[in-house]
């Protein structure tokens, strides 16, 4: 930390100093490249290696995992959480909005929950806090799951199987809203990717990248995308706006979803807000964004550097951070994704 | 003391401890809790300081990941939602008051989330333009150096940047139209001919310096939001308030116990009390129903002697009246039997005699009869004592002379005093008194000897004093000798009813008088008789 500071010191107040200094001259003092570098090493970190929960019950986890993919949770019994997301798609279904039968499309892109239990904030406009408290939106919304609660606890009460596994692991609670969400939650918590060629990368082993992928990080720090995109997960943890330096939405006629967090506040300061979500295993979350418009990396990539970033990429530097961001696919269940 | 107001006491003094620790359990159980809840507003207060300096690190850039802001965000959810429950502990106004400056610090944290949600938001944006500017600032303006008619704006471009820095560095406000004066020039210099070239590179940096304009008055504005925002204030209160309440709570908890320990004692110590005095009681009353059974018995014991020396004395009469009458009556049936065989050749003498024999015999069971009807009368209290004048000394002569008539080998010396002039007695009381005396006297002498009669007169009492050699009376026997049919022990063949000395004791004390007994065994007795006259 005492580098960072002494660092970022140097770079703001030696910024200052030069630029008090007399211009105008032939060559005048800039900042030599050596000053360039710890400005850049200013936030040299803000990312970190991600590590499974190990405080977590398996049995939970395994219970989770079989009522993840029991259509009975649905109100029709025609979709299960699963049908939305599913490993082959990074914990996605690959499609811009889901659209399950019977059913009206989804308002927004069904988002990974590979690495979920490290997000702080849920859903696309960050709406929810806790996973509990958002597992209760997409089980009773319509156009998801589509399910009653006491339907889903009664279909549960049926099967003997369930039956026994809930009185063993919540005792005199047995099926109710609150256990079957925990249940659920656990194995949410249990989808962890870790051992990322860059989770490597970043303890140490230089080996783990490629130049070009060190280059896309570089590039991914200097160039700003480090802004939002910070923390174990490369995201999740804050809200921003959808055209930060450029307006990305054409304000006057645009559909109510892509109103974003207004949507759950109504302030205005929230228009467009969205979650910022993490860019871990992104490279398998295609089509990209809310309302999955972007169908590849490079688009997707493109259009954060203009509207994010306000600095658009040559098509070396994109190839590059697509590069970079294919290193932070993960490995899940002990085999690489 | 009284074991009812003790028993008493000791039930009220149980009501009381029940009372007292039925409404006060709660606040006596609960220490762990309320120590972890007075941790955890503590560690609130710590977070929120922490939270305040991750804050600044980010609006400086020395913190890049926001991970921590959310991690601690989470644990101070977490810590309020626990909060929730304030002890019980706590009186109701306390916990109220608790409560209510809970609302308010969630209030006050709710806002701090928003806020540093909104300045992730604009600091993202800022730290990503501040990151950018300067270096393509630099680039920008070392390539328009060297570009022909370029160093001029090379020159605006330097002092752009140097205006920015500084402005991103003054904490008010007064430079930013400065700032925005220099970006509007830059644009127009940008678009004479000379710039053509560079002009997508410049607008970019411009559109960054405009960013930063923009977002840095709002990122200061969200810190000094956040940093100004009471929340840490209001977690102190609700700290203070805590503290306070816990502080009086736990006074109260004290009192309570030593109320309820005084409780205990006394409980104990009445109980024990009244349970002493429950055992005294119980054994006095058992030794005084001793006691009582212990009378009863003796009492019961008496009655049975009583009885036992009553059925003694029946069969002492019984034996006393078949022997004393059978002698006289056979004597009196030989006598008449032989008159009736031989009336006509007896002689006269012999007749006189067999028919004196029949009068004596007759007249010695009359008078028997006479004694049993007389200890009758004075043992039914009816005994008649009627003093008359009285010439004493020829009362005492007739006695003398009938006992005399009597026989024997014994020798009547009478001493009678012959002035007895104006005595007054009963002359039958007095008659049973000497004629037994004398009769007595005369019949425990089988072997002779004198028997003195004294009479005299001594102021108002008369004394008459009887002694004789007799065979004497035991000293064993003498308290009991006035007893009805009580003979002493070595009467041996002599009869006697054991009347005698019963009627002269009853007559004397009839007669207001005393009777004074001094006898020797084989040396004989003397009876002292005192009588008013």
């Amino acid at each position: 930390m005492t580098t960072h500071r002494r660092n970022v010191l140097y770079a703001t107040f030696g910024g200052a100093l030069w630029a008090c200094a007399p211009a105008g001259g032939a060559s005048p003092p800039g900042p030599s490249a050596e000053a360039q570098a710890r400005f850049a090493d200013a936030s040299a970190d803000p990312v970190e290696p991600i590590a499974p929960d190990l405080t977590l019950d398996p049995r939970k986890v395994a219970l989770g995992e079989r009522l993840f993919g029991d259509p009975a949770l649905s109100g029709d019994d025609a979709v299960a959480c699963s049908t939305c997301h599913f490993a082959a798609r990074g914990m996605g279904d690959g499609v811009a909005r889901s659209h399950g039968p019977n059913r009206k499309e989804t308002r927004y892109n069904s988002p990974t929950l590979f690495n979920v239990a490290q997000n702080y904030k849920f859903n696309w406009t960050g709406k929810f806090e806790s996973l509990e408290e958002q597992l209760n939106a997409p089980m009773t919304n319509p156009a998801v799951m589509g399910a009653k609660w006491e339907d889903v606890i009664a279909k549960l009460q049926k099967n003997a199987g369930y039956r026994r596994d809930f009185e063993a692991l919540y005792l005199r609670q047995g099926i109710t809203q609150a256990t079957i969400t925990d249940a659920l939650v656990s194995y949410e918590r249990s989808l962890s990717t870790p051992d990322a060629r860059f989770d490597r990368y970043l303890r140490g082993d230089e080996s783990a990248l490629t130049a070009d992928e060190k280059a896309g990080y570089e590039l991914f720090r200097t160039h700003g995308c480090v802004s939002c995109h910070q923390g174990a997960n490369l995201g999740g943890n804050m809200l921003e706006r959808f055209g930060a330096v450029r307006d990305y939405f054409d304000a006057g006629a645009v559909p109510e979803a892509d109103l974003g967090h207004f949507n759950d506040t109504k302030r205005e300061e929230d228009r467009f807000v969205f979650r910022v979500p993490s860019l871990r295993n992104v490279a398998l979350t295609a089509p990209y964004f809310h309302d999955g418009s972007a169908t590849t990396l490079e688009m997707a990539v493109d259009v954060m550097a203009n509207y994010q970033l306000g600095r658009p990429l040559t098509s070396e530097q994109t190839r590059l951070l697509v590069g970079f961001l294919g290193t932070l696919t993960g490995s899940y269940g002990g085999k690489p994704l | 003391m009284n074991p009812t107001p003790l028993r008493a006491s000791w039930v009220a003094a149980s009501l009381a401890f029940v009372v007292v620790l039925a409404t006060s359990w709660r606040t006596l159980v609960e220490t762990a809790v309320e120590d972890r809840y007075g941790r955890d507003l503590r560690r609130t207060q710590a977070l929120h300081a922490e939270l305040d300096e991750y804050v600044m690190k980010c609006r400086t850039g020395l913190a890049t990941s926001y991970d921590p802001f959310e991690q601690t965000l989470t644990e101070l959810k977490r810590l309020h939602r626990l909060s929730e429950h304030t002890p019980r502990l706590l009186t109701s106004e306390g916990r109220a008051e608790v409560s209510a400056r809970r609302a308010e610090y969630g209030t006050a944290l709710a806002d701090k989330r928003r806020l540093i949600d909104d300045f992730k938001r604009e600091n993202s944006v800022l730290r990503n333009s501040l990151r950018f500017f300067p270096v393509a600032a630099r680039e920008l303006a070392d390539k328009l150096a060297a570009e022909p008619g370029g160093s001029e704006l090379a020159g605006r471009l330097h002092d752009l940047l140097g205006e920015v820095l500084v402005y991103n560095l003054l904490p008010d406000k007064e430079f930013r139209p400065h700032v925005e004066g220099a970006i509007a020039a830059m644009e127009t210099a940008a678009a004479s001919p000379a710039g053509q070239a560079d002009r997508d590179e410049l607008g970019i940096l411009l559109t960054h310096a405009r960013a930063i304009v923009e977002h840095k008055p709002r990122v200061d504005d969200l810190m000094e939001g956040i940093l100004h925002l009471p929340v840490a204030e209001r977690a102190r209160e609700m700290d203070a308030a805590y503290s306070r309440r816990y502080g009086a709570a736990i006074d109260t908890a004290a009192t309570r116990r030593l109320v309820l320990s005084l409780l205990a004692m006394a409980i104990l110590g009445f109980g024990a009390a009244d349970i002493i005095l429950r055992l005294r009681r119980t054994a006095e009353a058992l030794r005084a129903a001793t006691a009582e059974a212990e009378r009863a018995n003796t009492a019961l014991r008496l009655e049975k002697d009583k009885e036992k020396e009553l059925g003694e004395m029946k069969s002492r009469f019984v034996s006393m009246t078949s022997h004393e009458f059978r002698t006289p009556l056979t004597k009196i049936l030989q006598s008449c039997e032989l008159l009736e065989a031989y009336i006509e050749r007896m002689t006269p003498e012999r007749k006189a005699e067999h028919f004196s024999r029949i009068r004596n015999h007759v007249i010695e069971m009359k008078q028997q009869l006479e004694g049993i009807l007389v200890i009758g009368r004075a043992e039914a209290g009816v005994l008649e004592y009627d003093p008359a004048p009285c010439d004493v000394a020829a009362f005492c002569n007739d006695v003398v002379e009938t006992v005399a008539q009597g026989g024997g080998p014994v020798r009547i010396e009478p001493s009678i005093q012959v002035d007895w002039n104006g005595a007054r007695m009963d002359k039958r009381l007095l008659g049973h008194i000497l004629t037994n005396l004398l009769s007595n006297a005369v019949k425990y002498s089988p072997n002779g000897g004198r028997v003195e009669f004294e009479a005299r007169r001594e102021g108002d009492e008369a004394i008459f004093v009887v002694s004789d050699e007799g065979i004497g009376i035991p000293a064993d026997d003498q308290p009991r000798l006035f007893d009805t049919f009580q003979r002493a022990s070595n009467v041996g063949g002599i009869s006697g009813t054991g009347l005698g000395l019963a009627i002269v004791k009853k007559s004397v004390e009839r007669c207001h008088g005393s009777l004074t007994l001094d006898s020797r065994p084989g040396e004989g007795t003397r009876f002292l008789v005192r009588i008013p006259c």
